[in-house]
């Protein structure tokens, strides 16, 4: 099963994506700070993560920047209210940008996207590692 | 006495008169006259007196000959004397003329008049005695010289007429009817001469040579350049005129011309130089000019800029109110966004799942809960968006706790919180509006209470420093935790799950409309204390 990271404050929505993500197949873990997205992702790698920017206790751009730094190749997606971050310079580190909505489904759809992405890249990289 | 040769006068026609003899014992008015003198000195009978008079004697001779002499000296020196006073007195008689057309000028703003005023002088018959005189000056954008003023009749009728008529006008009248005037008449001199415009880079014409010279330049129409006299016959006849050029600070401004062509008086050197005096005249009441002009139009400039600048000011007044309100509306706009995707991907999620045995009644709750605090920040911004003005009311500090809190005392007693109320004896005045006082009220002591259990203790004192009456809410509650301190006032900002995070933002803008502030002060586990600053109001 493919492990993802949600990160988001809001504890209803956080379980819930909990629950569709789950369903849909994916191994979630799901947080509400940046602080232990950050600790997490170091510790373990996931395939995708999603990402809020306007967390409690820190700036969710600081987070992308500090996962991007751990590793490069892990897909962030920003999940935000916000719609006006898509043309912050900083969030073009981020790898997509979803406003976030009631209707899950476009959020769905890109992280199985990535999700395929990583896996072949990740068979490919299984295949050829000796 | 016996008069030795006594002959009578041929030269002066007194045929009754002996010889000068005579004539120097007649005075005048204590003057000798003059021409006397030298009438007698140059006759030749009174040469053969004195020489008869004083015998044949070589001595007697040379005595002869020395008065004679002594006389022409006399005569000489009287003739230099007369000079000298004429001259004199013309110096004078400018040096007046000047001083009543520079006091004239200073009294006029208008260069016209001042322009005419001097040209007046010039053509005045006291001093300088110029028939026709003209300025021309540079242009603002320093492209053309052109003809700015004349003082002068066209033709002969109107000399003559002039003459008769001014004649009996003072220059000083004159003078104060150009200052007095409401507008300025043009004579036809002057209309001509507005209509001559010569550009500055054709310095082969005679004006503009003559426009940066030095010195002024006199012309003669028999020296001069015929197709120049010709051009010049166009427009006006001539015989001799001088144009002084009007420099300051090494800068051409422009030209006075000036010539006699009625009386055909020569232009003497004298006569050129007292132009020239006038001219420096010109030259100042022009540099005057062009500075107040300058002047003025820098006083419109600021006049100006500063109307925009009020103007402005009160569109930026209600840009920034706009703009607060923009932003308003934007905080107000994400803070329902969050709740409302909650609700919607929650209802989705019901929807999809409704006759499955997926569907989890917990998404209906957690609708039913977000849409509770939607309406509650709903009501709260309702209530505190209501404009309504402060109502500033003088009351003693402790009626108003007092009444604040028997208002709270049935959800004390609920809660099982104790009340400890301790009241300032001095119990100073303060000015408030009492309905937003006890808003503050409510809303501080209602965080207290949530922060506290049951068996909680309540404490809320009055006290003062100079300037200042101070309310204390003391809690023993939970406590605010650190990291949270900064945000508690922060708009929407609450730890309640159906809070609407409005009651300390609004509270605090509140007592700060009243001219006070807020402190707190948090130990988590301990408790809490906020104290509410109000100005004292001075007893009458």
């Amino acid at each position: 099963m493919i492990p993802i990271l949600i990160v988001e404050d809001e504890e209803h929505l956080r379980n819930l994506y909990h629950d569709e993500f789950s369903d849909a197949g994916f191994q979630v873990r799901s947080l509400s700070t940046g602080r232990e997205a950050i600790d997490s992702v170091r510790r373990e790698r996931p395939m995708v993560v999603i990402l809020d920017i306007k967390l409690n206790d820190m700036d969710g751009l600081r987070v992308l920047e500090e996962i991007k730094e751990i590793d490069r190749t892990i897909p962030v997606i920003l999940n935000s209210a916000y719609a006006v971050y898509k043309a912050d310079f900083a969030s073009w580190m981020a790898d997509d940008y979803v406003v976030k909505s009631s209707n899950i489904t476009e959020l769905l759809s890109k992280v199985k996207l990535f999700a395929g992405l990583m896996e072949d890249k990740a068979g490919i990289n299984a295949e050829t590692a000796i | 006495m016996n008069m030795p040769h006594a002959v009578p006068c041929v030269k002066k026609g007194h045929g009754d008169k002996l010889c000068w003899l005579t004539t120097l014992t007649e005075e005048n008015n204590g003057h000798y006259r003059q021409d006397d003198i030298l009438i007698c000195n140059e006759c030749a009978t009174f040469r053969d007196v004195i020489s008869r008079g004083f015998g044949r004697r070589s001595a007697d001779q040379a005595l002869g000959s020395t008065i004679a002499k002594l006389l022409k000296q006399v005569s000489d020196r009287n003739i230099r004397l007369d000079e000298a006073r004429r001259k004199l007195e013309k110096k004078v008689e400018e040096l007046a003329l000047m001083r009543v057309i520079t006091d004239a000028v200073v009294k006029t703003t208008d260069l016209s008049r001042a322009l005419k005023i001097i040209l007046t002088g010039v053509t005045s018959g006291r001093a300088f005695g110029f028939n026709r005189a003209g300025i021309f000056l540079v242009d603002q954008r320093n492209e053309y010289l052109e003809g700015k003023h004349a003082v002068g009749p066209e033709n002969w009728q109107a000399a003559n007429r002039i003459w008769n008529e001014l004649h009996a006008w003072s220059f000083e009248r004159q003078i104060k009817h150009i200052l007095e005037a409401p507008e300025l008449q043009k004579d036809p001199l002057h209309q001509f001469i507005e209509a001559i415009k010569i550009p500055l880079v054709d310095s082969s014409n005679f004006m503009i040579k003559a426009l940066f010279t030095e010195k002024p330049t006199f012309f003669r129409k028999s020296e001069m350049d015929p197709s120049i006299v010709s051009g010049i016959l166009r427009h006006t006849d001539f015989n001799e005129f001088v144009a002084v050029p009007l420099k300051a600070e090494g800068m051409s401004l422009g030209l006075m011309v000036a010539d006699n062509f009625y009386t055909n008086k020569p232009i003497t050197d004298a006569s050129i130089d007292a132009l020239e005096t006038l001219a420096n005249t010109c030259t100042s009441v022009l540099e005057i000019t062009l500075l107040h002009e300058q002047l003025s139009l820098r006083l419109q400039e600021l006049e100006r800029v500063n109307d925009l600048l009020r103007e402005n000011q009160s569109y930026l007044i209600q840009a920034e109110r706009l703009a607060d309100i923009g932003k308003l509306a934007a905080t107000v706009a994400h803070e329902f966004k969050t709740p409302l995707i909650t609700i919607g991907s929650h209802a989705r999620r019901a929807l999809r799942d409704v006759s499955t045995p997926r569907f989890k009644i917990k998404d209906l709750d957690v609708i039913v809960s977000e849409v509770e605090r939607l309406e509650n920040i709903t009501s709260d911004l309702l209530e505190y968006s209501r404009q309504s003005k402060l109502d500033f009311r003088t009351y003693s500090i402790g009626s108003l706790v007092k009444e604040s809190l028997e208002l709270l005392e049935h959800k004390l007693q609920m809660l099982g919180i104790k009340l400890r109320a301790k009241y300032d004896p001095a119990n100073p005045t303060v000015a408030v509006d009492e309905k937003r006082f006890k808003q503050v009220m409510f809303n501080i002591i209602d965080n207290a209470l949530d922060a506290m259990s049951s068996g909680g203790v309540l404490r809320v004192e009055t006290r003062e420093n100079g300037a200042h009456s101070i309310i204390d809410i003391i809690d023993n509650g939970a406590g605010i935790p650190q990291d949270l301190c900064d945000k508690i006032f922060t708009s929407f900002f609450t730890t309640k799950p159906k809070g609407s995070g409005l009651g300390l933002p609004v509270s605090k803008k509140i007592v700060e409309d009243h001219g006070g502030h807020i402190e707190f002060e948090s130990r988590p586990g301990s408790g809490t204390r906020f104290s509410i600053y109000f100005p004292k109001k001075a007893s009458a």
